[in-house]
């Protein structure tokens, strides 16, 4: 009878010591939160004086193609591991996040009205141009316009009837 | 029954076995990310604080309750974590509060704009510290994601069993015990980095709070009502992430309200004497320890003034005990000033190391 409790608890613990996701401690606070969101059809990848720019996409490349940024910001990352990155270019921010050791595109923000997305919106567009541009929302929401496309959201938001901010952002798939 | 003895024996001898595995496995938070010790390690000080601290890195960063009772004598414990929810604080407070008798609690109001669970790793972080109790399973319960169960919770051992191929001589080193990290919940930083220009504050689709922070935050303000325990709400200062206008409009209206104090040390900079070239380990996000003494001694002397707090520095029954802290804080300033001298940062992130 003990042999028959000794042999379940030995196979017990090999049980309980299988393979599963570890909870791996992070760093702790401060810094954009990536947010993800469902997927749908929609808005061209963004691109800046003929440079791509993709979600997700490997920075260092990019930054070699854009120069000198006209600041820099860093704060380690709440919402992933290593630190969230934010350079600010003259016509637009570009923010990076690491992933596994790897600095990645996490968004870009439009900061003028000198650039403009693919498809032609830009900061000063009147607000009914954004449906007729990208078309019915992915997510319905008062005063934002989201558009999803793989791992792209197209954010746009919409104040006192101007837009206000138009931001792309990495969609996390967890 | 003589018979069955030989199997409780087993039974128990197998439980004490998972107990010691699930002791094993657990992170010990002894090398960084240290943050994660700081909840467990308030076990064994509770008692005699007439100030108590919730709330996030704001807190633990910013305040030191070392250079409290040595300038105006208030003994206080901080007990915060990383990205603390203001249902964790809420739970954390009401278990601080079987052993405590404050006169006062101060929440920092940053973890308003968040009213919903954000990430496993930092409800760990908080969560697993707590001792088993009712306020621990309502606080798993409020703080859960998706994905999540109770019983990892509850059995720790079914989450982190994947450490076995992880575990590293820390985990063998602390199986029992663990060196204290934090100064009455302070987390100390000597180092400096200046701040960075911020991005600018990116416009948001909605600033009100959401209704689960808010009903948090009457919960807590209900908690100290109920005690006769003054609360304070505050936003410590730091230049990044943003506080928005319409969030600082909130709480002022908040705080108009229910009658309670609400400060927001951002604007006073300037005034507490904070100067984010030299007072900032981290770009102006947190104060170093030359920040957090300015701002202590500032956001002191507002206590004193408005709250009827005892000056206890020549109390007998507090005089020894906190000698004996303001060493280790002493000790652990030396020691990270030469850590910086001879290695141009700090070992461990400042803990002493394993």
């Amino acid at each position: 009878m003990m042999l028959k409790i000794l042999c379940i608890s030995v196979l017990m613990l090999a049980l309980l010591t299988g393979c599963s996701a570890a909870v791996t401690p992070v760093k702790p606070p401060a810094g954009a939160d990536a947010l993800a969101a469902p997927l749908d059809a929609a808005p061209r990848a963004f691109a800046y004086n003929s440079i791509p720019i993709e979600m997700h996409a490997p920075a260092e490349p990019l930054l070699e193609a854009l120069g000198e940024p006209a600041a820099y910001f860093e704060a380690a990352s709440c919402a992933h591991q290593g630190m969230d990155r934010v350079y600010t270019y003259p016509d637009f921010e570009l923010h990076t996040y690491e992933s596994d050791g790897v600095e990645r595109v996490l968004a870009v923000i439009l900061l003028n009205d000198r650039i403009t997305t693919p498809e032609g919106l830009r900061l000063s567009s009147p607000p009914q141009d954004i449906q007729k541009r990208y078309g019915e929302p992915s997510q319905p929401m008062e005063g934002v316009y989201v558009y999803t496309h793989e791992n792209t959201r197209l954010s746009i938001l919409v104040r006192d009837n101007q837009i206000i901010e138009i931001a792309y952002m990495a969609v996390f798939h967890e | 029954m003589k018979r069955m003895m030989p199997q409780f024996a087993a039974l128990l001898l197998l439980l004490l076995m998972l107990a010691l595995l699930q002791q094993l496995l657990m992170p010990k938070y002894m090398s960084a990310p240290v943050e994660g010790a700081f909840i467990g390690e308030y076990y064994g000080k509770e008692g005699g604080h007439d100030v108590l601290f919730i709330g996030d890195s704001e807190v633990y960063s910013n305040f030191s309750p070392i250079r409290l009772w040595e300038s105006f004598g208030i003994p206080s414990y901080i007990r915060g974590s990383p990205q603390q929810l203001l249902w964790q604080s809420y739970y954390l407070l009401e278990e601080m509060l079987r052993k405590e008798e404050p006169q006062v609690v101060v929440l920092n109001v940053l973890a308003m704009r968040f009213s919903a669970p954000q990430r496993e790793a930092y409800n760990r972080m908080t969560l697993d510290g707590m001792r088993p109790s009712v306020h621990k399973w309502r606080a798993v319960k409020a703080s859960m994601l998706e994905g999540e169960h109770f019983a990892e919770y509850l059995f720790p051992l079914l989450r982190y069993r994947t450490r076995l191929n992880e575990l590293t001589p820390e985990d063998f080193h602390y199986l029992f015990r663990r060196d204290p990290v934090t100064h009455n919940g302070y987390y100390m930083r000597t180092d400096i980095r200046p701040a960075l220009p911020v991005p600018r504050p990116r416009p948001l689709p909605d600033y009100q709070f959401g209704s689960k922070a808010m009903r948090y935050l009457e919960k807590i303000t209900a908690l100290c009502s109920d005690r006769g325990i003054s609360l304070v709400l505050i936003k410590a200062p730091s230049l990044y992430p943003h506080w928005h206008a319409e969030w600082d409009r909130q709480m002022k209206e908040y705080a108009d309200l229910h009658g309670l104090v609400y400060i927001n040390f951002i604007p006073l900079a300037d005034e507490i004497g904070l100067d984010y070239e030299k007072d900032t380990y981290d770009g102006g996000l947190h104060l170093n320890l030359s920040g957090a003494e300015k701002l202590t001694d500032y956001f002191g002397a507002l206590l004193t003034a408005q709250f009827s707090l005892e000056d206890r520095r020549t109390d007998p029954a507090f005089l020894g005990l906190w000698k004996e802290k303001k060493a280790f804080y002493d000790e652990m300033q030396a020691r990270q000033v030469r850590d910086l001298e001879h290695f141009g940062s700090l070992v461990n992130e400042g803990a002493f190391s394993p």
